[in-house]
């Protein structure tokens, strides 16, 4: 069964004890995390990266168990799995980016002439080759996040564990490292982790929603903006003889409210049933002969799911 | 309905036989990480231009510079480095520089790592945190072993360019394993301390004042501990006070060195050691220009080398376990 999954955890639990005051970081975690890219979204402090440090046994597990790809969390065997860019990464400053993408590949027990071939390809990739004989310190944040994804994939792992890979970048380093990762993931699994949930939602198929430590959600995007969606009510609808029809809509039964809209000069009409609406607007397009150039429902983003979650509480 | 066939529901366990060939694949790959580990900090991290600078300045331009002016018209073929210039050496080079050089290179060794937070991407790679400590420690040693060499070659070389000791060879041998005994020490303390503590301030102080207090503390203070109590005993004695004097335990091991390499120990050299608490110095009432010498023999130099071993190896191994046991972020 958990041989079955990329990260597999029961009951994952991270207590901090500080001064006789217990912190409980994560609590009680169950992750599911299926091949292909997964989200890891939650707030600032919600236990994530404390989450990826256990996998990764950077941390101690105070409680539950945590397997990668059936290998026990933070096992030799199961970081050998694992490509991982750590949220802010801090590099040894006096290296140079080829030696450091070295000093990684032989880490991992790659022979120099491999470690060598791979340093060099992967400078290429990410357009670093003119810098290789740069310090890294010297290095701007986006060329650090090239330098951190690199090394994640110096062994060519099937695993690649993203802690939070655009915080502090700028747009265009941004929109740069979500398209790596999009380009990656044709062959590997990747589970990202973002408080950046427009990025999560170009990025990946599913996501999991942690806050104060504990999993609120763990869906497709797909689903979770349907289910949670705000405006599982509201529907838009434009028409030939919007005003007309918004008179005749305002009277039929089991509309909650409708207006014309002053940003799309569309109808926004609020109503329990999506068929009963279908019905009352057939029924009066038919009658006075309206002409309907569109009607839908507004997809939430991912972003309004996420901000109505943590308001209603759900943590 | 298709029954399944026994076979497939018969699960076959194989368990791997212990081949030498697979034990030898996986300890060499083991070693690999640690050779990896050692050359990056020899490298990188020790090799750097200040440690360097400091180490060349204090280990062998102070040491020629001190051997430069001595007097050598007056030697002749029985004339002794030794009795000339080993005793200065091995308070100048091994118990104040080369400590202070030992604390200085390898307080940061673990510390730094994790204050900077660059132990995160060591220790999420597939190395132990073991492999760690030994490829930065064996770093350590072997940078150390270097400089002392590299020191005492010169010096020995430099000391020949004067005058033709005949006791050269003895001279680089007892200065050369007393070296290693103070690079191991001191090396395997501070390295402790440096997984204890996540400063690496902090990590150097604790070995600088355990230094401060045994080397020079003690030379001030052993004088008057070697003052009798009112029954007659020395305090020294009494109290078993050499039993924690690392000062005394060092010079033990020292003269036990230069016995077996050399021989006797020269006068001068002798009257150094009292203040060391390894001879005792008694004058007779009607002669008081006569000063008797005599061994005191507080401890076997071997229990000294154990001491002195086991309390660096506690101070490690408890440095170990809690850097083990540390979360790293």
């Amino acid at each position: 069964m958990k041989e079955d999954y990329e990260i597999w955890t029961k009951n994952l639990t991270k207590v901090y004890d500080k001064r006789s005051k217990q912190t409980r970081a994560v609590d009680c975690i169950n992750l599911k995390v299926d091949p292909g890219v997964h989200g890891f979204l939650g707030p600032n402090g919600a236990g994530k990266t404390t989450t990826i440090n256990m996998l990764m046994g950077a941390i101690s597990i105070t409680g539950g168990e945590a397997y990668i790809r059936g290998v026990k969390a933070g096992s030799i065997k199961a970081r050998r799995m694992i490509g991982f860019l750590p949220q802010d990464p801090i590099f040894y400053g006096n290296m140079t980016a080829r030696e450091y993408l070295l000093y990684t590949a032989r880490l991992f027990g790659l022979k120099k002439r491999v470690a060598e071939t791979k340093t060099k390809e992967l400078l290429e990739y990410f357009e670093l080759t003119e810098e290789k004989k740069k310090i890294i310190s010297k290095f701007s944040g986006g060329m650090k996040q090239k330098v951190g994804l690199a090394s994640a994939l110096i062994h060519d792992p099937k695993l690649l564990i993203l802690d939070e890979p655009t915080t502090n970048l700028d747009p265009i380093g941004r929109k740069k490292i979500v398209e790596y990762v999009k380009k990656l993931a044709k062959d590997k699994s990747i589970f990202v982790s973002s408080h950046i949930l427009s990025e999560i939602e170009q990025m990946c198929e599913k996501v999991t929603i942690i806050n104060n430590g504990k999993i609120i959600l763990m869906d497709t995007i797909e689903n979770i903006k349907k289910t949670h969606s705000l405006f599982s009510n509201l529907y838009i609808l434009d028409t030939n003889a919007n005003q007309m029809l918004l008179r005749k809509l305002e009277e039929a039964d089991g509309v909650i409210k409708a207006w014309i809209s002053e940003a799309d000069s569309k109808i926004h009409v609020v109503h329990k049933e999506e068929e009963k609406l279908q019905e009352i607007i057939s029924s009066l397009i038919a009658r006075d002969k309206i002409i309907i150039k569109s009607f839908h429902q507004p997809e939430a983003s991912l972003q309004d799911v996420f901000i109505n979650l943590m308001k209603n509480g759900d943590a | 309905m298709v029954a399944k066939s026994d076979t497939e529901n018969i699960k076959i366990e194989v368990k791997p036989k212990l081949n030498i060939s697979i034990l030898f694949n996986f300890i060499k790959e083991r070693l690999n990480l640690v050779y990896v580990v050692f050359k990056k900090t020899l490298f990188i991290d020790l090799f750097n231009r200040w440690k360097f600078i400091f180490a060349i300045i204090f280990m062998i331009i102070l040491p020629i510079l001190s051997i430069l002016p001595l007097d050598v018209m007056h030697l002749d073929d029985q004339s002794s480095l030794n009795e000339y210039f080993g005793m200065m050496h091995v308070l100048f080079s091994y118990m104040i520089v080369l400590p202070f050089l030992l604390i200085y290179s390898s307080a940061s060794l673990i510390s730094e790592e994790i204050k900077s937070h660059t132990m995160l991407l060591l220790v999420t790679k597939p190395i132990s945190r073991a492999e760690i400590v030994l490829g930065k420690y064996f770093a350590m040693l072997f940078y150390n072993l270097i400089i002392s060499l590299v020191s005492l070659g010169v010096v020995c070389v430099t000391a020949f360019l004067k005058h033709p000791f005949y006791d050269l060879i003895p001279f680089f041998w007892t200065q050369f394993l007393f070296s290693l005994l103070v690079i191991v020490f001191f090396g395997t303390l501070t390295m402790g301390f440096s997984m204890v503590f996540r400063n690496p301030k902090t990590s150097a102080l604790m070995p600088l004042m355990l230094l401060l207090i045994t080397i020079f503390l003690f030379f001030i203070i052993r004088p008057f501990l070697m003052s009798p109590t009112p029954n007659g005993d020395l305090y020294y004695e009494a109290f078993q006070v050499y039993n924690f004097d690392l000062g005394y335990h060092f010079m033990n091991i020292y003269v036990w060195f230069y016995e077996n390499f050399i021989s006797q120990l020269p006068m001068g050299t002798t009257m150094w050691l009292v203040s060391w608490g390894i001879y005792t110095i008694e004058y007779i009432e009607p002669f008081p220009e006569v000063e008797i010498f005599t061994k005191t023999y507080y401890q076997p130099p071997d229990i000294s080398l154990l001491i002195i071993l086991i309390f660096a190896a506690i101070v490690f191994i408890i440095g170990f376990v809690i850097y083990k046991r540390r979360d790293i972020s």
